[in-house]
């Protein structure tokens, strides 16, 4: 345990650790200090002004961001010559800014429009030319720059030296002519430069896939897990009428802090672009749910003689719960089975993995390690009859592995190709049974990281069409064939991984929670 | 008029070289220092003279250096700030350009005091000639083994660099300056930390004016007790004035600390620069500390009693207006001056320093409503002490001066509706 | 492209100090000593050299008032218009020179020999109004013989004769 002093902040007694900023010690009691510039993953620069509170016996206001608690310190956050600061740093912000709020995209999300509420004194002394600067500056792939709006706190410019340290950033020019901007001839292109939009106080950095889509009040929050890489960073999914408005990140000091990579926060993308599978097929032709069941439950079954020589290839993309079931079907079927990769790139210092999925660790913990080349292989030189596959992308022309040509092959060589599939764009034609798989953001369950942490993904939207979890449709087969009834919520199948993964013991479903677990015993709870 | 002490070699011929220099008993400071006493000794010394900074706040530069710590594992630095930039201050060139003996000894005792094994020069990009002067003075002293290896044949040894601003007031602050030396833009830092914990390339750090080392050598030299008879009390040693505006003879003049402000006016430059006109206003201590009227500016020159009289010795930049200036528009002036020169990054400095421009140039224009004479003390006063360096304060306080001390002349444009002295000189 | 001597003198002041990044005022003044103006392709060459990113050096050449992002005149003249300048007829001298040279503040004559430029306080009060050209302060451009500011003619034209 750190040292700790005690002060007072407003007339309360405080403990706070030593060295820890007045603001955040004050934060952690409840009292919060309105600032801008400030960031508790970035380096002080103490340059907005906005958190000048009274200490005791200094000669005059501090920043609550930079000073330090000290034993016996005496704080007040709420006094008039405070509230005077404060109300003179909001008018001074306010001076050059275009207040054009009804318009902005930050609406709802700034701290400006939301302080000079709380702070400001509501009308403007100022009756001279505002400064005028550029509108939508292209400034990278994905960033769009507003001049006007930005009030030089140098948090995009922090971000970019310290975090993702690529530099892009600087300020430019001096006095009130400083602007944020880039090399001439250069961009803000970063993995990362979608953060610098989340922390930009105000609405002068936006994201060109998010922009003018939504006003942030009439989308939903749901806390979950990006499905983009093995990191799992942690995101808040924004959805509305069943559809994905944008990914932001969510603080886990243990696995993002308060960061994620553009394309992790891009990846609910094709969720929206790819045409779905609304409907299950049998031979490529519409069917009800039903009968496609039963015909999977009829090409898996059979005893002795009669039974097919099953392989089954598994997704590090489905939840654990998914993989708990796909494992009972293996046993059930006497299958072999195995589990193909997605890698692209490198791992970097920060945050993404070359491991392109969010549970291949969950899979491993589930006993499918077996690479799924090896399954196809056999699959297509005749071994197997009836191939069960949970993730179509196998079958992705664009997947540069053999294993999409092998598992090409393999679907053309089996007696029967079963596939749980969300979108029509990659089901192979040989398929004799497509099951429509909900797709993210439609189910709950669990990823395990890279490092051995289990996180929570949720729902955020209805299934779309006829489309089921893979939890259902595992279930739904099980019960077919005969193999009992499984249970089907991830909650209750929780229990069954449970019985087949062993660190997973002594860990209840409701124990993973939003902050996460690790599972490993090398880290602690979240 | 006194005897000149620190100007004493100036105006000589050759007065630049190490040899005139030495002849007057030069680097004798700096042989006592090395070979007779300890650094901690040094640090005393300048103590008991009472020397206090002459880069405008008037630190004591003994405790200062006392500050630097001893027993730290990184190296420390000192710096000697040749930035002079404060409007009507022209002190340090003169000493550059024709005694950088003095100011290089006071750098070499200041940093053997402080442990520093290298030594920073910072000197305004626009100075080239005191760049040539100190780089000169450089190379002889090291020829002289007074600088570089083993000084002196002692164990102690120094390397200085020079450094050139290249366009930046705010780069006379010292930690603008520290950032400004490490390759960057010259942003004032938090404080704390202070530069003596830490400083340039984040190790210990002292800085001090040129002028207050040039005062080292004369105190090595002659002792203490001698320097600390110079001036009054607190507030001892030589001091050098610049008188700028409307003098006769504008200059660089030397006094002991406490000199009349009339004396120097009327007699070290001769006086109103145009004969039957009367002295209005005086800005004692650089275009930042707050305007006097001639009614009160009959005061000592030292640190303590302009601060009595409400204003500050600062860089004591004599600012003389006589009667045909317009305080409406000399306000614009230093304004303009604080506006252009702000670094920009904390929001009450870069977005104030504008308005307030803005609301004196519409007074000044005859714009003005009578609203806005409030308004500049109003705004002055949300940028007063609300910075990260003192730079807000330096607009502040000549708005708020010039607005409580001449109101009338404000009034005046806003009833006149324009200036009253436009195109009097 | 800067010459090879200029590129080692910059590699020997970097190497001697603390960090190489505080080479970097020295840099851009030898660079723009050798062309005139710091050029976008020099620029990037001085981060690498200095280990910085291309933004670090923009940041701190835009922020420097002696530094040239673009070229400019042969010389640039450089008027002081700060208090103690002003009060003693900065602005004549400005006037004067606008009107000699044909140009506006900030512009560069069509023969592009002058740039015309405001600059704040030189340091050079004792001798106001005061220009600076080139490295040098050039003082009393005013005839103060008849107890008021004026211009003198005959100074300024000498001194604009001598920039060719
Ligand atoms: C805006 C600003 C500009 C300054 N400019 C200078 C300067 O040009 N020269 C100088 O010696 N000190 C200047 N100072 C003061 C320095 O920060 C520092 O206090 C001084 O160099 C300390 O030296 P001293 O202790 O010898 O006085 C300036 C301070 C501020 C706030
Ligand atoms: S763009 Fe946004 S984050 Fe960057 S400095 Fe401006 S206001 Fe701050
Ligand atoms: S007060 Fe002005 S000069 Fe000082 S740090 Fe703030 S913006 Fe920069
Ligand atoms: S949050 Fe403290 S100065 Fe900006």
């Amino acid at each position: 345990m750190a040292e700790t002093v005690t002060l007072t902040i407003d007339d309360r007694q405080i403990t706070a650790p030593k060295e820890m900023v007045v603001i955040e010690a004050a934060r952690r009691a409840g009292i919060e200090i309105p600032y801008y510039c400030y960031h508790p993953y970035l380096s002080i620069a103490g340059n907005c002004r906005m958190c000048l509170v009274e200490i005791e016996k200094a000669p005059k206001l501090q920043i609550a961001c930079s000073i330090e608690v000290t034993e016996g310190m005496v704080v007040h956050t709420g006094s008039k010559n405070v509230l005077d600061a404060r109300a003179g740093v909001m008018e001074l912000l306010l001076i050059n800014h275009p207040l054009d709020c009804p318009i902005c995209d930050q609406a709802g999300e700034c701290r400006l429009q939301e302080y000079s509420l709380a702070h400001g004194s509501g009308t403007s002394r100022f009756e001279h030319e505002k400064h005028h600067g550029r509108k939508n500056v292209d400034l990278g792939r994905h960033i769009v720059f507003d001049e006007e709006r930005c009030i030089k706190c140098t948090r995009c410019v922090r971000f970019c030296d310290e975090v993702s340290k690529t530099g892009e950033l600087a300020l430019l020019n001096r006095g009130d002519e400083t602007i944020i901007g880039v090399f001439p001839g250069h961009r803000l292109d970063n993995a990362y430069s979608g953060n610098t939009v989340d922390i930009c106080p105000v609405g002068a950095l936006t994201l060109k896939e998010f922009r003018f889509r939504s006003r942030v009040w009439f989308l939903e929050q749901t806390p979950s897990i990006c499905p983009g890489c093995a990191r799992g960073c942690n995101v808040t999914v924004w959805a509305r009428e069943d559809r994905i408005y944008r990914f932001t990140p969510r603080e886990n000091p243990e696995v993002n802090k308060v960061w994620m990579c553009d394309e992790g926060r891009l990846s609910y993308l094709p969720l929206v672009a790819r045409e779905r599978l609304l409907e299950p097929l049998m031979d490529g032709e519409p069917v009800r749910l039903q009968d496609a069941v039963d015909r999977a439950a009829n090409l898996l079954g059979g005893v002795g003689e009669r039974a097919p020589r099953v392989g089954v290839v598994a997704s590090p993309r489905a939840t654990l719960e998914d993989l708990a079931l796909l494992r009972r079907l293996c046993e059930a079927t006497s299958a072999t089975d195995g589990i193909p990769r997605f890698e692209r790139g490198e791992d970097d210092d920060l945050l993404i993995r070359k491991d392109k999925t969010p549970n291949l660790a969950g899979a491993r913990l589930l006993g499918f390690e077996r690479p799924a080349a090896e399954v196809l292989r056999e699959a297509a030189e005749g071994k197997i009859d009836v191939l069960y596959v949970m993730d179509e992308d196998l079958f992705s022309p664009a997947a540069d592995s053999d294993e999409g040509d092998l598992a090409r092959r393999a679907a053309r060589k089996v007696r029967a190709l079963i596939v749980h599939a969300s979108f029509r764009d990659r089901v192979p034609s040989q398929a004799a049974v497509v099951l429509p798989a909900a797709v993210y953001g439609e189910y709950e369950g669990t990823y395990i990281n890279f490092e051995g942490r289990a996180q929570r993904v949720r729902a955020s939207m209805r299934r779309a069409g006829r489309s089921r979890t893979h939890l259902a449709i595992l279930s739904a087969v099980a019960q077919r064939a005969g193999w009992g009834e499984w249970a089907r919520e991830p909650s209750d199948v929780w229990k069954e991984a449970q019985a087949l993964a062993a660190p997973l013991s002594g860990i209840g479903y409701d124990d993973v929670g939003t902050d996460g677990v690790m599972i490993t015993g090398k880290g602690e709870s979240g | 008029m006194s005897e000149p002490i620190l100007l004493a070699n100036i105006g000589e011929p050759d007065s630049q070289t190490l040899e005139k220099y030495r002849s007057s008993g030069g680097y004798e400071g700096l042989r006592r220092a090395i070979s007779d006493m300890s650094p901690a000794d040094v640090v005393e010394e300048v103590k008991k003279s009472g020397l206090r900074g002459r880069g405008g706040a008037g630190f004591p530069t003994g405790v200062k250096w006392g500050f630097v710590p001893k027993d730290s594992s990184k190296p420390r630095y000192f710096i000697c700030n040749a930035d002079e930039s404060e409007p009507g201050t022209f002190k340090d060139r003169l000493l550059m350009e024709q005694d950088p003996h003095a100011v290089l000894e006071g750098i070499i005792i200041g940093s053997y005091a402080i442990g520093a094994r290298e030594a920073f020069l910072y000197i305004r990009g626009e100075f080239a000639d005191s760049y040539r002067a100190m780089a000169a003075a450089i190379d002889e002293a090291k020829h002289a083994s007074l600088l570089g290896m083993k000084i002196l044949g002692s164990s102690y040894s120094l390397e200085i660099h020079l450094f050139r601003g290249a366009g930046a007031y705010i780069c006379g602050e010292e930690t603008g300056l520290m950032e400004s030396i490490e390759g960057k833009r010259g942003h004032p830092r938090l404080k704390p930390p202070f530069p003596a914990a830490v400083g340039l390339f984040g190790c210990p750090t002292n800085i001090n004016n040129v002028e207050t080392v040039a005062n080292v050598p004369l105190i090595l030299r002659k002792g203490a007790p001698w320097y600390a008879e110079i001036g009054c009390e607190r507030n001892t040693g030589p001091k050098l004035y610049c008188l700028s505006g409307h003098v006769k003879r504008p200059g660089v003049y030397e006094a002991p600390l406490g000199v009349r402000l009339h004396d120097l006016i009327y007699e070290h430059a001769g006086g109103m620069w145009r004969q039957g006109l009367k002295l209005k206003a005086v800005i004692p201590g650089g275009s930042s500390t707050p305007v006097l009227r001639a009614d009160e500016s009959d005061i000592d020159m030292d640190f303590d009693s302009v601060a009595k009289a409400g204003s500050l010795l600062g860089s004591a930049g004599v600012i003389v207006m006589d009667e045909t200036a317009c305080m409406v528009d000399s306000l614009l002036n230093i304004l303009k001056f604080y506006a252009h020169e702000s670094c920009g990054q904390c929001t009450p400095c870069r977005e104030g320093c504008n308005w307030l421009v803005k609301i004196v140039r519409s007074i000044e224009d005859g714009k003005g409503k009578s609203a806005d004479i409030d308004l500049v003390e109003n705004v002055a006063g949300n940028i007063m002490g609300k910075t990260i360096c003192p730079l807000g304060d330096a607009v502040a306080m000549p708005a708020q001066s010039f607005v409580r001390k001449f109101r009338h002349e404000f009034e005046e444009h806003v009833r006149l509706k324009g200036c009253p002295l436009k195109g009097a000189h | 492209m800067i010459s090879e001597k200029t590129q080692k003198k910059i590699e020997s002041i970097a190497s001697k100090l603390p960090q190489r990044a505080a080479a970097m005022l020295s840099a851009l003044r030898l660079i723009q000593d050798e062309i005139g103006h710091v050029p976008p392709e020099e620029r990037e060459w001085l981060a690498g050299k200095l280990g910085v990113s291309p933004a670090a050096v923009e940041a701190v050449l835009s922020f420097y008032t002696l530094f040239r992002r673009e070229p400019e005149g042969k010389y640039t003249i450089w008027v002081c218009s700060t208090l103690p300048c002003a009060l003693r007829g900065c602005e004549l001298l400005m006037d004067h020179l606008r009107h000699a040279l044909g140009i506006r503040e900030g512009e560069t004559s069509p023969d592009r020999r002058i740039t015309l430029k405001r600059a704040e306080c030189l340091g050079g009060c004792d001798r106001a109004p005061v220009v600076q050209v080139g490295e040098d302060y050039h003082d009393v451009l005013l005839d103060l013989s008849l107890g008021t500011a004026k211009v003198s003619f005959e100074r300024v034209e000498a001194l604009l004769e001598k920039l060719t």
